[in-house]
Order: C-alpha cells, then sequence, then structure tokens
C-alpha cells in the first residue's frame, strides 16, 4: 500500500523548519520525505497544497476514564475525540478504577486498548498503590508491561521520603516520575477550588496560591538533583515555577515539564462567566464550573511567564491534561464540581492563537506537540523521516471555525471555551499511514 | 435604576447603585408603617409562594424572610436540607428545580458554598434572593446595616466603619465592603494577618479603593464612626487562624476597655449571630451605642421591600 501527501509545508520534527515537501508511504511506514516524482499507477495522492504536514501529536498527559468512569470518557469515544484533535499518540494517567498500580491493571487496560482505541495509547502507571502515596508499585514490573512513567496524578506525591525513593528507583526503571506538584498544606489543606488573590477573595473562593505548586516543585527539582532521578513536571501553571525551572536549567538538572493548552491562553477570569469577564459586578453566569480545573486558571503575568518558559526551553511539552467530566459532575455549585477540561478538541486552536499573537513561533507549538513529547517517551515517533512510523497530521491553519460543545466527539462537554472563534484546524489524521480522522467526514475505525 | 427596570435577582450588593439602596430604603420606610400598626397583615403579595431554601444553620434571616413574606400576605414554605430529599442525594439543581415546578415565585436561598444562588440563578427563571452563600456574599444583611445607618444617623457618605474580626471567611463583610463602598463610606478591616482577606493585591489597588487593612485596634478604632464585629467562624476554619481564643479576645475584642480608643459618638453594629465574650462583650451589644437590636428590627421592613421588589406589584407609590 502506497500513499504520497503532495506539495505540503512539512515540519518534519528534524530540521525545526517547515518546508514544501512530499512524503512518501509505504506500508504504513514513512518511505521518504523531500521532492518525490513518482508516477506509480496504484498510488494513492493526497493533495496538501497549502496545508501543513506535521508529524501526529503526541499527548503524555490525559485521562481515558475507562475502566472505572465510562459516563465520563471511554477508551472508543476519548481516542476518537484525540485523533479529531490530531494526536495520534496519547498517555493514560492512571486515574481510573481501579488505578493502574498492578501489572494485572495495566495488562487488562492494554487488551482493551487493542480492541478500542484508534490511535496508539500508552499507559502511565501510579507510583503509589491505588494513587494513596503510601506504598510504591512494583515499578518494573508495570514498566514490563508497557507503562512509560508514573504518576499519582491529581494526587501530588506529599511524602518526601516516597518522592525520593521513587526518583532513585526510576533510574532503574527507566521511566519518569511525573508529579502533580501541589503543596495541600499550602493549598488551605486542599479546600481550595481556583487561583488564590483578588478575584478568590472576591467570589468567596478558597485559594490555590502559586507558592503551593512553585514549592513542591523546588522541592522536586531538588531531589532530582540529589538523586539523579527521572523527573517531569506536570502542567506547570504559575510564574514562580518557571523562576524554578530556570534555576534547574541554570544547575544542570535534569528534568522536563509540561504546560496545558489552557493555562497557556486563558485566566482565571473566565470563572466569571464565558461572555462576562466584569470583575466590578459579577454576573449570574459566575462561577463557571468550566473553568474550573487543577491547577487553576491563573493570571496575565502567569501566562507570559509560561511563553517564556517554552520559548527559553524551560518547558518543552505541550499536553491536554484532557479531563473529561459528565454531565452531573459540573452542573452543581463551583466548590463542588469536578477539577477538569476537556481539551483533545481543542488543544490546537488554542494554541495556534500563541502563533497568531506572535507569541511563540509556529515551529516551536509543533515541537512541543511531537518530537519533544516523542523524546520524552524515548519512542520512535514524532518525525517525519524515513523509517517511522506514518502517524501524520494534515492542519489547514487558515480554517476558521467556532468551539461548539455539543459537537464534541468527547463524552466530556467541559468546556470553558464554548463560542470561541479558532483560526486552524486538523484536516486529516493518519495512523501508521491510515487514515482516522478526515475533518468533515468524521472517523475511521 | 431598579425603579425604572425590574430587578430580577438579588445575587449581591453590587447590582445596586447608590440611587437603587435609597430607594430600597424609602420602600422600607413606608412599610415601616405597617410594622408598626395594629394589624401587621397587608395582602399585597396575596397568591404568591415564597419559598425558604435554606441548607445551613440560620435564625433571624430565615425568621425575618419568613415574617416579611407572612406580613405581606405571601404563602411561605421553608425547606432545609435536613429532612429534604437532599438527605436522599438529590442533587442541588434538581432540588430548586423541583421547588421552581411546585409554583414558588420566589427563591430565598441560602448555602454553604459561594456562588451557590448565582448558580441556582441562571438555571431557573423564577427570581432568587442571596441569604447568605459561602464566605462569599450576605446583601440583605448589607442593607439592613445601611439602612439602620441611615434611620440613626442620617448621611453614610464619608463615614469610617470599621470591620473588626474575620473578614477571610464573612460574606456579610464582603457584602459590606461592596455596599459601603457604594454609598461613599470608607472602610477599615482590622484582625489578625492571618483572617484579613487580601483584596488589595497589586495589581487590583482599584478594585476597593476605600479600604485599608490593620492589625493594631487602637488604630482602628481611633477615627471610626461605626464599628462592625463579626463572628469568629470557627466552623469554617481550614487551618489555624489565631493561637487561641484567649489571645483573639485580649487582641481584638469589643469591651468597655477597648472601646476607649474609639470616638465617643462611634456606634456598633453585628450581624449576629454573636459569641458573647469572645468578638463582643455584652455590656457592649447591650449599651446606648449598639444598633444590635435596630438592625434585628430593620431586618424585616428591608426584606418586605425586597419581595415586593421582586415579585409584587406595587411600586413605590401605589403601596
Amino acid at each position: 500500500m502506497k500513499k504520497i501527501i503532495k506539495n505540503g509545508k512539512v515540519f518534519d520534527g528534524i530540521s525545526g523548519k517547515i518546508k514544501q515537501q512530499d512524503v512518501l508511504i509505504i506500508d504504513g511506514v514513512i518511505q521518504d520525505v523531500g521532492n518525490i516524482d513518482i508516477s506509480d499507477a496504484d498510488i494513492e495522492i493526497i493533495d496538501a497544497s497549502n496545508y501543513i504536514v506535521s508529524p501526529g501529536f503526541i499527548d503524555i498527559h490525559s485521562h481515558l476514564r475507562e475502566p472505572g468512569y465510562e459516563y465520563k470518557e471511554t477508551i472508543a469515544s476519548g481516542t476518537r475525540a484525540a485523533s479529531k484533535g490530531g494526536f495520534t499518540t496519547i498517555c493514560a494517567m492512571p486515574t481510573t478504577i481501579p488505578a493502574l498500580d498492578s501489572k494485572d491493571s495495566i495488562d487488562y487496560f492494554q487488551d482493551l486498548c487493542k480492541q478500542r482505541s484508534i490511535i496508539k495509547v500508552h499507559p502511565i502507571g501510579a507510583v503509589t498503590i491505588n494513587r494513596k502515596g503510601k506504598e510504591i508499585v512494583e515499578m518494573q514490573a508495570l514498566a514490563d508491561s508497557g507503562v512509560v512513567g508514573f504518576s499519582d496524578d491529581g494526587e501530588p506525591i506529599h511524602d518526601s521520603n516516597i518522592m525520593r525513593m521513587s526518583l532513585e528507583y526510576s533510574k532503574m526503571v527507566s521511566r519518569p516520575i511525573m508529579n502533580h506538584c501541589d503543596d495541600r498544606g499550602i493549598n488551605y489543606r486542599a479546600e481550595g477550588v481556583m487561583n488564590d488573590g483578588f478575584l478568590a477573595q472576591r467570589l468567596g473562593c478558597s485559594g490555590i496560591p502559586n507558592a503551593a505548586e512553585a514549592s513542591m516543585l523546588s522541592r522536586d527539582i531538588f531531589l532530582t538533583e540529589l538523586t539523579g532521578g527521572l523527573y517531569h513536571a506536570c502542567h506547570i501553571s504559575a510564574a514562580q515555577s518557571v523562576d524554578v525551572l530556570k534555576i534547574a536549567k541554570e544547575r544542570g538538572i535534569n528534568y522536563s515539564a509540561e504546560v496545558t493548552p489552557h493555562h497557556l491562553t486563558i485566566t482565571e477570569d473566565f470563572i466569571l462567566g464565558p461572555d462576562d469577564q466584569n470583575r466590578e459586578q459579577i454576573s449570574e453566569n459566575a462561577y463557571n464550573t468550566f473553568a474550573k480545573v487543577f491547577p487553576p486558571l491563573r493570571t496575565k503575568s502567569d501566562i507570559q511567564s509560561l511563553i517564556e518558559g517554552i520559548n527559553n526551553d524551560l518547558i518543552s511539552i505541550i499536553a491536554t491534561d484532557h479531563a473529561p467530566h459528565g454531565y452531573e459532575d459540573k452542573m452543581t455549585t463551583f466548590n463542588q464540581a469536578a477539577f477538569g477540561i476537556s481539551n483533545f478538541e481543542t488543544t490546537l486552536g488554542s494554541v495556534l492563537q500563541l502563533f497568531y499573537s506572535k507569541d511563540i513561533k509556529l515551529e516551536k507549538l509543533l515541537k512541543c506537540l511531537t518530537s519533544n513529547p516523542a523524546e520524552f517517551l524515548g519512542k520512535k515517533l514524532g518525525k517525519l523521516t524515513k523509517g517511522y512510523p506514518a502517524d501524520i497530521v494534515i492542519i489547514d491553519l487558515n480554517k476558521e471555525w467556532k468551539v461548539d460543545i455539543s459537537n464534541f466527539v468527547s463524552l466530556g462537554k467541559n468546556s470553558p471555551l464554548q463560542g470561541t472563534k479558532f483560526k486552524g484546524k486538523i484536516l486529516q489524521t493518519f495512523v501508521d499511514g491510515e487514515i482516522v480522522y478526515f475533518d468533515d467526514k468524521g472517523h475511521n475505525g | 435604576m431598579i425603579a425604572d427596570n425590574k430587578l430580577n435577582n438579588l445575587l449581591d450588593i453590587d447590582q445596586l447603585s447608590k440611587n437603587d439602596i435609597l430607594y430600597i430604603f424609602e420602600f422600607a420606610e413606608k412599610l415601616s408603617s405597617i410594622l408598626n400598626g395594629p394589624v401587621k397583615k397587608v395582602p399585597v403579595l396575596r397568591g404568591k409562594t415564597v419559598i425558604n431554601y435554606f441548607s445551613e444553620p440560620s435564625t433571624r434571616t430565615r425568621v425575618s424572610f419568613e415574617n416579611a413574606g407572612k406580613i405581606l400576605s405571601a404563602d411561605v414554605i421553608n425547606v432545609s436540607s435536613s429532612g429534604s430529599s437532599d438527605e436522599k442525594g438529590e442533587s442541588f439543581i434538581n432540588t430548586v428545580q423541583t421547588l421552581e415546578s411546585i409554583g414558588a415565585d420566589i427563591l430565598i436561598i441560602r448555602h454553604s458554598d459561594s456562588g451557590a444562588p448565582y448558580f441556582v440563578s441562571r438555571n431557573i427563571q423564577i427570581p432568587v434572593i442571596n441569604a447568605g452563600d459561602g464566605s462569599h456574599a450576605h446583601p440583605t444583611q448589607t442593607l439592613i446595616d445601611l439602612y439602620t445607618i441611615y434611620k440613626s444617623i442620617g448621611e453614610i457618605e464619608g463615614l469610617n466603619l470599621t470591620i473588626l474580626g474575620d473578614n477571610i471567611h464573612s460574606r456579610v463583610s464582603r457584602s459590606a465592603v461592596l455596599g459601603f463602598s457604594t454609598m461613599g463610606a470608607k472602610v477599615t478591616f482590622c484582625s489578625p494577618t492571618t483572617m484579613n482577606a487580601n483584596y488589595l493585591s497589586e495589581n487590583d489597588v482599584n478594585n476597593y479603593p476605600s479600604i485599608t487593612y490593620t492589625s493594631d485596634l487602637k488604630d482602628a478604632l481611633s477615627e471610626s464612626d461605626l464599628i462592625m464585629t463579626l463572628r469568629t467562624q470557627f466552623e469554617r476554619k481550614s487551618s489555624l487562624v489565631f493561637p487561641n481564643i484567649n489571645e483573639y479576645t485580649r487582641m481584638f475584642k469589643l469591651s468597655n476597655e477597648s472601646l476607649k480608643y474609639a470616638p465617643d459618638k462611634a456606634k456598633i453594629l453585628h450581624p449576629g449571630p454573636m459569641n458573647l465574650g469572645v468578638e463582643i462583650d455584652g455590656y457592649v451589644s447591650e449599651s446606648d451605642r449598639s444598633l444590635i437590636n435596630q438592625q434585628v428590627m430593620n431586618s424585616v421592613a428591608i426584606r418586605m421591600a425586597l419581595l415586593i421588589i421582586l415579585i409584587g406589584e406595587h411600586t413605590l407609590d401605589s403601596i
């Protein structure tokens, strides 16, 4: 089976540049990238003139909810939503029932994915049994079953001894510890529901200070220096955390860090309501639970620091933290509502705003979505070059569209971006050379 | 202005201008004559159903709303979460939608979560009055406090209000800041630094221009015209806010002793319920300078006015 994607503006994930080229695919594998003259009768030609051709996006932080929370998302719905967002590989957090903390649960999850997923899915194992922060899991056994990293996800690793030991252990099993940094003592004993500051005070809500994130991140960074372990900082949201990463880089400490599309683009003002961001008079649309996420949406100056963090290579990965929820999880008071945003289908639109605002170069954004996360995973992914799997997206940078949550493929309709106008859309997504998503035509498989 | 455009709900004081507030006072003033008359009943809201949905304990707010409704001949139904289907696990939104379907013309809501009345208001059609939501707002209390001062002192503009105590957990102080600022008063917060709601961050100086902070009681009282003490909300305390009650009362209790720092004319307010001996002494709350009983007495007239403005047919002239 032969396919050629002709005349696209190709980002290959290697040169860091975008060039007009062709991509030749044979049996699901990239055979050649360049100006290819081919006149084969049985070749399928895909015309990508005026479109970006990029490696498929790789998300190292998402939630598929299956097994256990199938009303929020399933492997089938989640991977279809991901393919619509341009993702060809995603990593699923262990926040399931049962938690992915044993060889059996990982094997079971992998089996489910084989049957139900239309893209590549890799599990992330829990660091501790049932994500309770008490006993470390059988990390080598989980690694042998295919986990790409370890995380207790929404449960920060509080016990510094557990963190230190798992970092030591990570060197042996060659998988990173991915921590959600939040010091629960600083975060009002975990009662915080939004960013700390004026708006939280105005709304009478408990705030999560930047210091809760930055202080645990500092501990982790210096434990990484101490142990030489493999460390990954999940969804950095605070300006102070970027400063901590700067120190880490200056000291030559080996770490990786991710940031989400929402922390890069929207502020806590979204809590005031989709169209009502007036701090003077709070409208009845305020306490918008779709804008409740953990870590919380922060401020313009935090966004500015995160953008600088990407531009200075302190943060190298954009990860979605896709957190789909059911209707009833969000249809309640702000305090009671679940944390999280359904993100797969809006990620590209969100981050392209930073390209159009000239804050981040397109090539940099694509690197953060493709070759950088591939490097984090240590897998042969995220590049368009001979011998790599033909996991490819075709993007129309100029296509304008409006977010309509009722059209989400994800079961989680919980997005604060309802009605937002975006420029730039996925046209086609290929996994191993097979089309899994085709704009306006839906999904295969 | 609410005299011209009907108010759809009362979620917080920031919906009201100075003229709106004065308009509500005028309404309450007229209604006071009913309260002082021989027969405390008028058919102004006959055929209307008022439902009080209180998911948190309350004495004065609930009873005063109930009495306001009954004096106006409305049918008043009280629902509390204990004994309701809340205990069977019914979701909050279903409960309030049920109350609307049953035929409520207005819902008065008290809830432990900040913002709960906003969530309710955007999901049902009938008017909602916020009777206290978490740490966020208590707009009817603020109207009562302002009305009490308006009646006993007159002009509110230029007065110095000192709010003494646990303002970080206090919905009363959050609404008070908005209401007193709107009326042109200046607000000083005085509490241990752990209980001072930090409204003033660097970027938001303009949001509440008339607030100052201090932890020095002497300083806070020295120029005050009004002193509002707040109850320490032990039930909301998520972390240590002061070492023990002893230290707190020694530094922050309003007593005959500490009142010496305040000008003689300074009046005393307390939204209730009081913890006598903790934030205020009985000698002070019962003294001539205390407006605490007037606050409670005025509460019914203000709440009657709000019920008529929100669901009644009458105007200020026809009442």
